[in-house]
């Protein structure tokens, strides 16, 4: 007999019987040993085992407000006591719903668009309805449901999604056979068969006039947890190791930073809806950064006031900002390059940049929406470089990602033109990816003719949501153990 | 992108040609739109926020119908007017400078067309006019109008404003009419209000409501038009803008002068843009090879005039394009008249190698590390509040991080400051899932050193089950150090968030890096966690930049 089995009978002993919990207590065993010894046990007839059902339930959000308020078809039988009442007086989802219980359960009857309460409807009236009062108790208290299980009350609200259930079989209580403890005298006695293997077992070669216990290898044990990568590093791994098979070198910048290299640099006005309170972090401390370079802020100023007639404000320009996208990396990259590039320094062109970055915007956080999001950035800085070629890269870079099939579609930003709207598809649906385009000439400071910049910034989430099935991105940003172990593995 | 929604059946009778729902998508789609609804009643229309001029049915089907070839030339011709003027005061100077003004005339309007001048109005003045901000419209019969006008900033008076029986006082408006309310502030200077008035009186309180004596009808057949705003070449490009629109339902439009003092402007002046651009130059941008036949018809399809001149071509950009228009803009409106979906991508030649940042290497071999030590991967946001990022933790706020002024909620005031917390919140979330529960987080962290902001990378940790111990932390925290080349001490200290006595600080070259130890049964508690928990967190960033302290990036 196995030490654990022995372990498990030597604990029922006493009592003869005991709870699964009881049990695991009494004998020192974890939960997998126990499971399994119980099964290798019972099948012995050494001891009894009550399985019980488990369950979860959870009441939907429509579920508790009529656990609150009642049925509606309650509400219908309300309305049309007495003296009935018409189709016409109903109104609102409640109502159809409501009649159409009524109806289908024979409380009501409908002739002419007329509705009168029938016999059946006005035992209910004063009685309750069974499926109303389970609903009632079950919000009060769950275990309730042990004295509904299986009703006709409960398959209905299943059946109406007002609750969820979920059953699953657990081990109840344990009792010890007459056999069992008899087997138990026995074994104490004699220890004939080896149970686990040890050092000395194997030094002296004991093991060679014994029999090894058989298991039952077919009994249940609780997977054991594989740590991995977050879903979304994995993600951003792949989006790397894209760009580095293009041959793109990575970098990096500042999460806070001036407006101006959020905005201004990348010519988006200072009147924006982009800017507004309501879609970007304004910090307080600090409330302002400084542009390290005067002269850029000048030529900045004076593309803006020509382009977008009114006045520039440098101020505007300094408050202090979480960035909203990657693209103020990119940025800050174009204007380096291309400055060292006015200043005489040999570059090997194209220069070809990406950075993958987190953002923050200032969403309200539901399902949908997150304030934290990820977008990779990607420059190509260089000589007669096309929109051709832009719809190149962009195609190699998805098609490396899993996204095969890309479009291109006209799209308006302020800092690029032409401008680009990237999808993929997905199914059979086309989905937005982000944005491209051919960075504007007020942007680098210098004619097309000479230099040009290629320019994009996806969202990394995208490409997740379209190989995973995720319900909401807002558990991205969590850490809840057991959404990061669903999500788990490759 | 901004929203308008077409009735369907409107559209096809401007459009003025039959076609079917797949052409008419895909030919919107092809100029830049995304159409997001089609039903047999309606068209739900997400147009470029840079053309205002597709915001009214009329000015959609007007491109579409450029686009299929329908329409190959614009004149806008304007009449001279029978002479009337508006005098601009000079109490409007510092709150609301500039006026434009148009008549339309001739109008027969339906309905469906009052509808779409109307939506197309509110939607301009909401989205390009910024909420009014930047460009406010009034739509005035001419029936009741007596010139001359004047446009002023005018101490309190009375008028009968749109939609009431009864005179009001101005500061009645503004107290009592939700868009008194929303306007007041663009309205109102000191005492004076601005408005624009004829010999009756207040033809418009600006930019907050008309007169209900101009009421506009189906059955006005004149029509005054105002355009106001701070930025004289926003208000005068909307005239423009709308009287190319109204000249397009076939309606006749006739100037108004506007005086600044002595000086009067005849407004709409119907600007015509020009550019001459080498046809060499569009190949090149675009990528593709064009020819100059080819390019004028892809210039007409955009709504452009154009003509061959020399190795050039040279473009006339119609008066209701608002967008900045240079040389750039005509390149792309050749290429979206040759269409995004016929452009063959071309490969960049070039040999470079890609190449990872340093940072992003050590920091993938922090991650493996922990990940082989039986640590679960998480990313929270980098975003808290002072409850969880300190007072949770039983630590004092310093009011040394980087907070933000403009909240939605009240989760996300700070950036975090320490990756913990975060790290504890799932912790505490994840009671029901089987133990034990290992996190951890390897990412950005926040602070403000003197008045500069600092990011920094930090590694956090945290094991929770029945057992957890000191010692289960600091093997891994030294197994972790080791595979990445580093010896720590450990030297006992005191810190709130840890179990007195069961806290020490970690030292790597004689230089803290960070902290260790059994959290503290209050914060467990708080974090609604049931059983003990260890965690660490520690500084990363001489990891990632070896010789430097901030982020990267910043010069």
């Amino acid at each position: 007999m196995h030490r654990h089995e022995l372990s498990v009978l030597t604990a029922l002993k006493e009592k003869r019987r005991m709870s699964f919990g009881e049990l695991l207590k009494q004998s020192g065993l974890g939960k997998d040993e126990a499971v399994w010894a119980i099964s290798n046990l019972e099948k012995q007839k050494l001891v009894v085992v009550k399985r019980e059902g488990e369950y979860e339930l959870r009441i939907s959000k429509e579920g508790e407000d009529y656990a609150k308020n009642g049925l509606p078809e309650l509400a219908i039988l309300r309305k049309a006591s007495g003296k009935g009442a018409s189709m016409a007086d109903l109104s609102g989802k409640e109502d159809q719903i409501g009649i159409s219980w009524a109806k289908r359960k024979g409380l009501v009857e409908i002739e002419g668009g007329r509705i009168t309460v029938t016999e059946a409807g006005k035992r209910a009236s004063r009685e309750g309805i069974e499926s109303g009062t389970a609903l009632r108790e079950l919000h009060k208290d769950s275990t309730a449901y042990k004295k509904y299980r299986g009703s006709d009350a409960i398959k209905e609200l299943v059946q109406r999604k007002l609750v969820e259930i979920k059953e699953k079989e657990a081990l109840g209580e344990v009792e010890i056979t007459q056999q069992g403890i008899l087997t138990l005298a026995k074994d104490r006695q004699a220890e004939e068969s080896i149970e686990a293997l040890d050092r000395s077992a194997i030094k002296n070669r004991s093991w060679a006039k014994r029999r090894f216990q058989a298991y039952n290898v077919k009994a249940p044990v609780e997977a054991a947890v594989v740590a991995g990568r977050h879903p979304l590093r994995k993600t951003i791994d792949d989006i790397r190791q894209a760009y580095l098979g293009l041959g793109f070198t990575e970098v990096s910048g500042p999460i806070i930073e001036p407006a101006f290299w959020v905005f201004d640099y990348l010519f988006v006005p200072q009147d924006h809806p982009a800017r507004d309170v309501q879609d970007t972090f304004f910090l307080g401390r600090p409330s302002e950064l400084n542009i390290e370079d005067a002269q850029l802020v000048d030529r900045i100023k004076k593309e803006h006031e020509a382009a977008w007639h009114g006045e520039w404000s440098k101020q505007v320009a300094m408050r202090a900002v979480a960035r909203t996208h990657t693209t103020s990396v990119s940025g800050r990259y174009i204007n380096k390059v291309i400055g060292e590039i006015n200043a005489g320094k040999k570059y090997e062109l194209p220069v070809k940049l990406f950075t993958i970055g987190r953002n923050l915007r200032n969403e309200t956080i539901d399902p949908k929406h997150t304030t934290d999001f990820y977008q990779h950035d990607g420059i190509i800085i260089g000589k007669d470089l096309t929109l051709a070629n832009l719809f190149d890269v962009l195609t190699k870079l998805y098609k490396g990602l899993g996204i095969g099939n890309l479009r291109f579609k006209p799209m308006y930003y302020p800092f690029v033109e032409p401008g680009v709207q990237l999808l993929g598809k997905h199914g059979d649906e086309w989905i937005e990816l982000g944005g491209a385009g051919v960075i504007r000439k007020e942007i680098t400071g210098i004619e097309r003719r000479r230099i040009n910049v290629l320019a994009w910034g996806p969202g990394v989430e995208r490409i997740l949501l379209v190989k995973k099935e995720i319900d909401s991105i807002a558990d991205l940003y969590g850490s809840s153990v057991g959404w990061l172990r669903k999500m788990g593995g490759v | 992108m901004p929203v308008t929604i077409h009735s369907k059946k409107y559209m096809l009778k401007v459009l003025g040609f039959k076609t079917d729902d797949k052409e008419l998508v895909k030919n919107i789609e092809s100029m830049g739109p995304n159409v997001k609804r089609i039903t047999a009643e309606e068209i739900e229309v997400e147009y470029p926020a840079n053309r205002p001029d597709m915001i009214s049915t009329l000015g959609l089907a007007r491109a579409v119908r450029y686009y299929m070839r329908r329409s190959r030339s614009f004149g806008y011709s304007v009449g001279k007017g029978d002479g009337l003027k508006i005098s601009v005061g000079s109490h409007v100077s510092k709150i609301r400078p500039y006026i434009a003004a148009l008549v339309v005339e001739n109008m027969r309007l339906g309905e469906d067309d009052l509808l779409d001048i109307i939506n197309f109005t509110e939607k301009l003045s909401n989205t390009y006019g910024r909420k009014r901000v930047r460009i406010a419209l009034g739509l005035h019969d001419m029936r009741d109008v007596h010139g001359p006008l004047t446009y002023d900033a005018y101490e309190d008076e009375e008028f009968v404003p749109l939609g009431s029986k009864t005179k009001m006082k101005y500061s009645a408006v503004m107290g009592s009419d939700k868009r008194g309310k929303r306007y007041e502030k663009l309205c109102r200077e000191g005492d004076r209000y601005v408005a624009l008035k004829d010999k009756k009186g207040t033809m418009s309180l600006i930019p907050v409501i008309n007169s209900e004596r101009t009421r506009v009808s189906a059955s006005t057949t004149r029509m005054l038009v105002d355009i106001t705003g701070g930025t004289r070449e926003i208000i005068e490009g909307t005239a423009d803008l709308l009287a190319a629109d109204f000249i397009d339902r076939g309606f006749k439009v006739s100037r108004v002068e506007v005086a600044y003092g002595g000086r009067g402007r005849m407004l709409p002046e119907m600007k015509v843009k020009k550019f001459s651009i080498p046809l060499k130059q569009i190949d090149s941008e675009i990528g593709v090879t064009i020819g100059f036949n080819n390019a004028i018809l892809l210039a007409n399809k955009m709504g452009h005039e154009a003509a061959l001149v020399g190795k050039n071509i040279r473009v006339s950009s119609p008066p209701y394009r608002l967008d900045y228009v240079d040389e750039q803009d005509i390149i792309e409106d050749i290429a979206v008249g040759y269409g995004y979906d016929y452009i063959q991508p071309v490969p960049v030649l070039s040999g470079t190698m890609g190449n990872l940042e340093a940072k992003s290497r050590r920091l993938d071999s922090v991650i493996e590390t922990m990940i082989g030590l039986g640590f679960e991967e998480a990313m929270n946001s980098y975003l808290t509040n002072e409850e969880t990022n300190f007072s949770k933790m039983r630590q004092e706020n310093k009011k040394d991080y980087v907070n933000i002024t403009n909240p939605r909620s009240g989760l996300a005031t700070m950036l975090r400051t320490w990756m913990l917390p975060s790290l504890l919140k799932g912790v505490g979330q994840s009671m029901h899932d089987s133990f034990p529960l290992r996190l951890f987080e390897a990412d950005m962290v926040f602070g403000i050193r003197g008045n500069a902001p600092e990011e920094r990378y930090h590694l956090a940790a945290v094991s929770c089950h029945s057992k957890a111990n000191f010692n289960e932390a600091k093997a891994a925290l030294e197994g972790m150090l080791r595979a990445l080349g580093s010896e720590c001490t450990m030297t006992e200290t005191d810190n709130r968030s840890f179990i007195e006595g069961r806290c020490a600080t970690v030292e790597v070259d004689k230089k803290s890096i960070g902290v260790l130890g059994e959290v503290h049964p209050e914060v467990l508690t708080r974090f609604g966690i049931e059983e003990p928990a260890v965690g660490f967190e520690i500084e990363l960033s001489e990891w990632l930049n070896p010789g430097k302290e901030s982020a990267a990036g910043r010069d």
